[in-house]
């Protein structure tokens, strides 16, 4: 079952983009569904496609269980304030809430050819 | 797609644009359901059983290609709405007067998409040329391009097309160059319209009070004479999720002096202010050197996690803080002062990695251990200096006259 509550939105608005899935004021916004489709799938391995500012990866790391790879693909431009799936990395002091396993994590910079092969079989999961 | 395994599920963001849907529905042949969530939620599922349906989902060149500029043209849609169209009917007020002067009067429009203002002042002046460069047009306001190229409007694509044209009236609204490719092409650009605008006698500008807009223009128009200046606050809270500051707009019309020896005086410092525009944007090859000079917006991004840096009319600048800050304290620094604009005085939690002082405005904070990078919460929303009843709309933001680290 999902363990997202209010008590989590600290963690959860803070991350750019957010709004964009419908997580503001009183919304949960897409978080249960995202992740109450993973764990129906029991997913093991998850690709974020424009991972940004890091909500979905947030939702995914702190929800499903079942995941052993998480795939981030992003075009990493911190320095413009949307964020970046590296900011996830770091942020263990940030998010007391969130233990991050960083052996979960697979971060890429661009769609390539390694990535894709590497990708190519695994991901049941896209997002 | 083809890697999705059977019994795998695909997520798909931003639903709610229309061109995002059509190619959902045509990759996916209808088979995928569409929640109304944020920006738009869309779930596909592949079956456990079921035959691999997608063989053609390569997309060929030209489709990439109009997708981008689809979805490229669509990206201000609510210009057209008729809260934004008000705009336009202040500026074809305001020029009334200056157009009536002119015997003749050759036209450009510069970006007019989705709601071109040259079809609108036909009525203003005796018109000889009239010109719009336009890279994208969203298929909503077709038709009006479609009609002003009945009307004889010459419709360009590129700005080095209407390089060498000499117009006395350039108009030039919601400035903005961020689809330059790279910062050789924003260069480029932005000589051209300075080109531009020199040649003319009258110029129109429109700028949201968003700062890489607001550098842009004072670039633009360095040397040039402002002749008037009107804020327009449109309210459209409840129709779109936009920003308040892109919902404040500035008109200004400016004067070309005949005196043109000054032109481009200054390249170099002029320079700067298109580099902070092009780091703001993230453009390739922009030149870094500047970044840890000037209060930039760029600058107060890198310090805070702030979403918006404005200037009040005096023009000195203010940054809207989140409610929820996330702080790197710079080598060497172990005190952070806050001064907040007038209101209720936030509150800061108190944390073992800092302590916070509260002296009226004024909010100290010194971090107590070695980790340079902490997160302070702010409760207590203050609203801005200038207009008490600004407030973002996901009352999220804080707003601070300055900050010094000692």
């Amino acid at each position: 079952m999902p363990r997202i509550t209010r008590r989590l939105n600290m963690t959860f608005e803070d991350a750019p983009w957010s709004e964009s899935h419908g997580f503001f004021q009183r919304s949960l916004g897409a978080a249960p569904l995202y992740a109450i489709v993973a764990n129906s799938l029991m997913a093991k391995d998850v690709l974020i496609i424009g991972s940004g500012g890091g909500f979905t990866p947030k939702v995914f790391l702190e929800n499903v269980p079942s995941i052993r790879n998480l795939f981030l693909v992003d075009a990493f431009l911190a320095e413009t304030g949307n964020g970046s799936p590296l900011d996830i990395t770091k942020r263990s002091l940030d998010y007391p809430n969130i233990v991050i396993n960083r052996n979960k994590l697979r971060i890429f910079k661009v769609l390539s050819k390694t990535f894709l092969e590497e990708a190519y079989n695994k991901v049941i999961f896209m997002i | 797609m083809k890697c999705l395994r059977a019994g795998g599920a695909i997520f798909f963001h931003d639903t709610k644009f229309p061109h995002i849907t059509e190619l959902a529905n045509k990759l996916l042949e209808n088979k995928w359901v569409n929640f109304e969530i944020g920006a738009g939620v869309g779930l596909y599922t592949r079956n456990q059983n079921g035959e691999i349906r997608m063989e053609n989902t390569e997309l060929s060149q030209d489709e990439i290609k109009n997708l981008y500029e689809t979805s490229m043209a669509q990206r201000w849609d609510y210009l057209a709405s008729d809260e934004f169209r008000i705009r336009n009917q202040v500026i074809k007020q305001k020029l009334g007067k200056y157009l009536s002067t002119f015997e003749e009067i050759s036209a450009l429009e510069i970006g007019g998409n989705p709601a071109p203002l040259l079809p609108e002042i036909l009525s203003l002046g005796s018109f000889t040329e009239l010109t719009t460069v336009e890279p994208y047009i969203s298929p909503k306001v077709k038709y009006i391009f479609e009609e002003m190229q009945r009307k004889g409007i010459n419709i360009s694509k590129v700005l080095s097309e209407v390089a060498h044209k000499k117009p006395n009236l350039v108009i030039l609204l919601g400035v903005d160059l961020s689809l330059a490719k790279d910062f050789s092409e924003l260069k480029a650009d932005v000589q051209t319209i300075r080109s531009l605008f020199w040649k003319a006698k009258i110029v129109v500008t429109e700028t949201p009070n968003y700062q890489p807009s607001k550098w842009l223009e004072t670039f633009l128009t360095q040397g040039l004479t402002l002749i008037e200046s009107e804020k327009i606050v449109i309210n459209t809270n409840e129709k779109f999720s936009i920003t308040k500051d892109i919902q404040t707009r500035v008109v200004s019309i400016w004067s070309v002096p005949i005196e043109k020896s000054s032109e481009i005086s200054n390249w170099n410092l002029l320079q700067s202010e298109i580099i902070k525009y092009a780091r703001w944007h993230a453009m390739d090859g922009a030149p870094s050197e500047m970044l840890h000079f000037g209060e930039s917006g760029y600058e107060v991004q890198q310090t805070f996690s702030a979403w918006q840096v404005e200037f009040d009319p005096t023009g000195k600048s203010f940054v809207w803080l989140k409610s929820r800050q996330l702080l790197t304290f710079p080598s060497g620094k172990r005190k952070l002062t806050i001064r907040f604009c007038q209101g209720p005085v936030p509150i800061i939690a108190h944390s073992w990695l800092f302590k916070s002082e509260i002296n009226g405005n004024e909010i100290l904070i010194v971090r107590r251990s070695f980790f340079k990078r902490l997160k302070f919460e702010i409760k207590g929303w203050v609203p801005s200096a200038i207009d008490p009843e600004s407030c973002d709309h996901r009352e999220l933001t804080i707003a601070v006259n300055s900050f010094e680290f000692i």
